[in-house]
């Protein structure tokens, strides 16, 4: 009895002893972690440059270690004050044996838990201390195995205001004695808005995100990637390769997930048109033949890309792939010296003859170059495509050059761009279309939720472009509403754009080839809903018509061959252009050998209503060695003579009738039949010469 | 009688083609149909005109042949075989001047059978057959006489175009 008595007296001091043990080293842990909270804290300092505070350090029995709300303070001016790295704990798990063999502490696991990154407020601290970061975590593991745990990390990308755009995450990654690094995770998009107290996630339920496995290790010089894969419910890829001594190599394959199977329910006709025409253009010529790759979405195929990159410069020395079946070459140059350079050029079916390519509807080349110096850009574009939606197959190439572009942004989110010089060059086949503008100003308003809006002012030539666009993006389609004005200009400059305008939209325009002058002024509207219409009218004054083909025949066929040249104090017409008609009405031509006047109405179904008048000077007539023999028919009173004719039918074919008219009755009844039906031929062969459009 | 009529000629095809000995050339077909049309025996006719399209396309007597079977099944209300016939003619005489009484034939079939986007397009063919300037005329028109013996004019105006069977209006097109 005895005994066991002193056996439970003696275990009891045992565990007395070891408790006390215990809790003497655990406070006189506590006492030296606090001790030393100061030390850790400037040793992060030192490795981020910066400040860097810790608010409490627990110590849970063994071997873990808590770090409360670190926190690194940066500032690169007033404005931008605030935490760029900001971490609600970091829980630290460290070897055991390693404490008590060789009195180090060595973490072999670390959890962040809630870290926070605002990059977009920040992005120059991240630019100078991503290194530091990093040996601070190689610190902690000491050349031994680890894994590091973030738990619901954010990185804010994006601000505008109290708003922004950020990436949440959930990510683990192992890094062995090998240098063999491993992660999984999850990254997400999110909007937020900011409050003073707090910041509120939208998250998007829809969308959770995208999964990531990685598989890596680090090298020599870089880090090999043997395998990166992404999935979600919208996107899928798998890429291996290596980054090297500033060279990235990547090879694999990316996948838009059933994009020709997504349900457009709901989506409006026009978008509708927009993705058929994608999909058109993406088609498959045959299935492809990759296990794994989906037959319903957009596919990168064989990606294979070389990028090398140093601080000041990246070069894309080529990313190939095949977007569905479509061989696409992309290759470009960034320079970051005293001036931003870059250079960009895309090219589908790069290696096709050009023969064949020439007549490729899916061959496209795309050049941009810009150069950006003290605030200002100067650049140029130059895009070349196959257009087979019209008659036959036409080559397009838009160039477009600017220089000195400049931005800015008003107290109250306004965008204000200034372009120096802007110029326009449209080519079909071997027509062209010029225009230039100079001292463009345009001030977006794009901060209303539901009305984005663009006011603009420039020079055209020697005239003046004024106008707006505003877009109510709450709906898809976005509504339009474009408003332009042209005033003053010289219409030579235009002439190519002109007369296509008055042959209506390129269905008459080669005809109306010719030389236009006088300055022109023109107010037009544009709206998309709920029909697209183009409505305004233009006016051109004091100018000429030189050479234009509908005057040359008309001088011909009255024998009044300077009609080729009519100068005039005004030519003006009201237009109207929706799908469903091409409308020119009050169409006038004052000048002093001939008025003409008339409406033009082109439906959609091709049909023509047409009614001309032409009005010529007795004395102009007079000159017409066709018409001395016809002066007995006219009254003698008449100083004008006219002629009214209608249009009618398909414009191809158009049907034409010269209307009554006592000059007209008079000459009937002198003429001989041969002669009438003779006459009859030669217009029917002009009307053909004018309508049917050159291919 | 009628019928007696029928049965010689059902009787004398069944011979032709048991024996090519007794086949009836072509020019006697037609000319058998034409007098059948002249003694109002369409029937008849009609039964002439489609042995000969029947036998070949490269009898002379074809085109009007064709034309006349296409009339004939429309006069029953047989919009089908009409319809073939009719775009048979179309498709093999675009230049002919029976072409528009053709397109307008069709024009009725497919407004019978509210076919709309056909009606489209043969309006617009028959529209294009003819490219008017009218000068000093106010119109122009043009006649053409079937095997069935009906007689056609359209009168082409500047914006429509009348189409006339043996003076009645058959149909007037706008545009």
């Amino acid at each position: 009895m005895k005994k066991s008595i002193s056996k439970l007296i003696l275990l009891f001091f045992i565990f007395s002893a070891v408790g006390l043990i215990l809790f003497f080293a655990s406070v006189g842990f506590k006492a030296l972690l606090l001790e030393n909270k100061v030390k850790i804290a400037e040793q992060l300092s030192a490795y981020l440059n910066h400040e860097t505070t810790i608010d409490s350090i627990i110590y849970i029995p063994p071997n873990v270690l808590i770090l409360n709300n670190i926190s690194v303070s940066y500032s690169e001016d007033n404005e931008k004050k605030g935490s760029p790295l900001f971490v609600k704990s970091i829980r630290l798990k460290f070897s055991l044996s390693q404490l008590l063999e060789k009195k180090n502490i060595v973490v072999n696991t670390a959890v962040f838990v809630n870290p926070r990154i605002d990059y977009n407020k920040h992005q120059i601290f991240f630019k100078e201390n991503i290194e530091g970061i990093i040996k601070a975590i190689k610190f902690l593991a000491r050349g031994r195995p680890l894994k590091l745990v973030f738990e619901q990390a954010e990185c804010i990308f994006g601000r505008k205001g109290s708003s922004g755009k950020m990436l949440l995450g959930d990510a683990i990654f192992t890094i062995d004695l090998e240098s063999n690094i491993e992660s999984t995770g999850r990254i997400s998009y999110s909007k937020f808005k900011e409050t003073d107290l707090k910041r509120k996630v939208e998250k998007n339920l829809l969308d959770p995100g995208f999964f990531y496995v990685f598989k890596g290790a680090l090298v020599p010089g870089g880090l090999s990637i043997k395998s990166v894969e992404f999935n979600s419910a919208y996107i899928q890829a798998a890429l291996k390769g290596e980054i090297i001594k500033s060279v990235l190599k990547l090879k694999g394959f990316s996948t838009l997930k059933n994009f020709y199977g997504r349900s457009l329910m709901g989506v409006s006709n026009k978008v509708k048109r927009v993705l058929e025409k994608i999909k058109n253009f993406l088609r498959y010529g045959r299935l492809p033949q990759k296990t794994g790759i989906l037959a319903g979405g957009i596919n990168l195929l064989d990606i294979n890309c070389l990028i090398k990159f140093d601080s000041k410069h990246i070069l894309v020395q080529s990313v190939e792939f095949y977007l569905n079946n479509i061989p696409v070459r992309f290759q470009g140059e960034a320079a970051f010296g005293d001036k931003i350079l870059t250079k960009i050029k895309l090219l589908t079916f790069p290696d096709q003859n050009e023969e064949k390519r020439a007549l490729n509807p899916q061959r496209l080349d795309i050049v941009l170059k810009s150069s950006t110096a003290k605030g200002k850009t100067s650049g140029e574009s130059d895009i070349v495509f196959l257009d087979t939606a019209h008659q036959g197959t036409s080559l397009l190439q838009v160039k477009t050059s600017f220089s000195n572009l400049s931005a800015a942004v008003f107290p109250d989110t306004r965008l204000k761009i200034l372009i120096e010089k802007i110029a326009v060059q449209y080519r079909r086949n071997l027509k062209v279309f010029n225009f230039m503008l100079s001292d463009l100003a345009s001030i977006f308003n794009f901060m209303d939720k539901g009305v984005k809006f663009v006011k603009f002012g420039s020079r055209l030539y020697d005239g003046t472009l004024n106008g707006y666009i505003a877009a109510d993006i709450e709906q898809l389609p976005p509504k339009i509403i474009c408003n332009l004005k042209v005033a003053k200009v010289s219409a030579w400059q235009l002439d190519s754009l002109l007369l296509s305008l008055f042959g209506v939209y390129r269905r008459l325009p080669t005809k109306l080839q010719g030389r236009i002058d006088g300055q022109f002024t023109c107010d037009l509207d544009y709206v998309n809903h709920p029909v697209p219409r183009l409505k305004g009218q233009a006016t051109i004054e004091d100018g000429y018509l030189d050479n234009v083909k509908f005057f040359v025949w008309l001088g011909e066929f009255f024998g009044l061959p300077d009609l080729s040249r009519v100068n005039f104090s005004e030519l003006s017409v009201q237009f109207e252009l929706t799908p469903e008609a091409s409308l020119l009405k009050n169409i006038k031509l004052k000048a002093e050998k001939v008025m003409l006047e008339g409406n033009f109405l082109l439906n959609s179904n091709e049909f023509v209503t047409s009614n001309i008048s032409i009005v010529l000077a007795r004395e102009y007539l007079k000159t017409s060695g066709k018409f001395n023999m016809l002066f007995a028919l006219m009254d003698k009173k008449t100083q004008y003579l006219n002629f009214d004719f209608q249009l009618s039918g398909i414009y191809k074919t158009l049907n034409f009738k010269w209307q009554k008219s006592a000059f007209k009755q008079r000459l009937r009844k002198i003429l001989p039949g041969f002669i009438e039906r003779g006459l009859e031929r030669k217009v029917e062969r002009a009307i053909q010469s004018i309508s049917t459009p050159n291919k | 009688m009628r019928k007696i009529g029928v049965f010689l000629l059902i009787f004398s095809l069944a011979m032709m083609n048991a024996n090519s000995g007794f086949a009836q050339s072509d020019t006697s077909f037609y000319k058998t149909a034409k007098n059948a049309v002249k003694a109002g025996d369409n029937d008849y006719a009609f039964m002439c005109f489609r042995s000969i399209v029947e036998s070949t396309k490269k009898s002379k007597y074809y085109k009007e042949a064709l034309f006349a079977t296409g009339e004939y099944y429309y006069s029953l209300g047989d919009y089908r075989s009409a319809e073939e016939a009719f775009s048979n003619f179309i498709d093999s005489y675009a230049q002919d001047q029976a072409l528009p009484f053709a397109v307008i034939y069709l024009l009725k079939i497919s407004n019978q059978m509210y076919i709309s986007k056909t009606q489209e397009d043969l309006r617009k063919q028959i529209i294009t057959f003819k490219q008017l300037s009218l000068l000093f005329r106010e119109f122009k028109e043009c006649s053409y006489i079937s095997p069935m013996n009906l007689h056609y004019k359209a009168i082409y105006f500047i914006d429509c175009i009348e189409i006339y069977i043996n003076e009645g209006l058959f149909e007037k097109i706008y545009f």
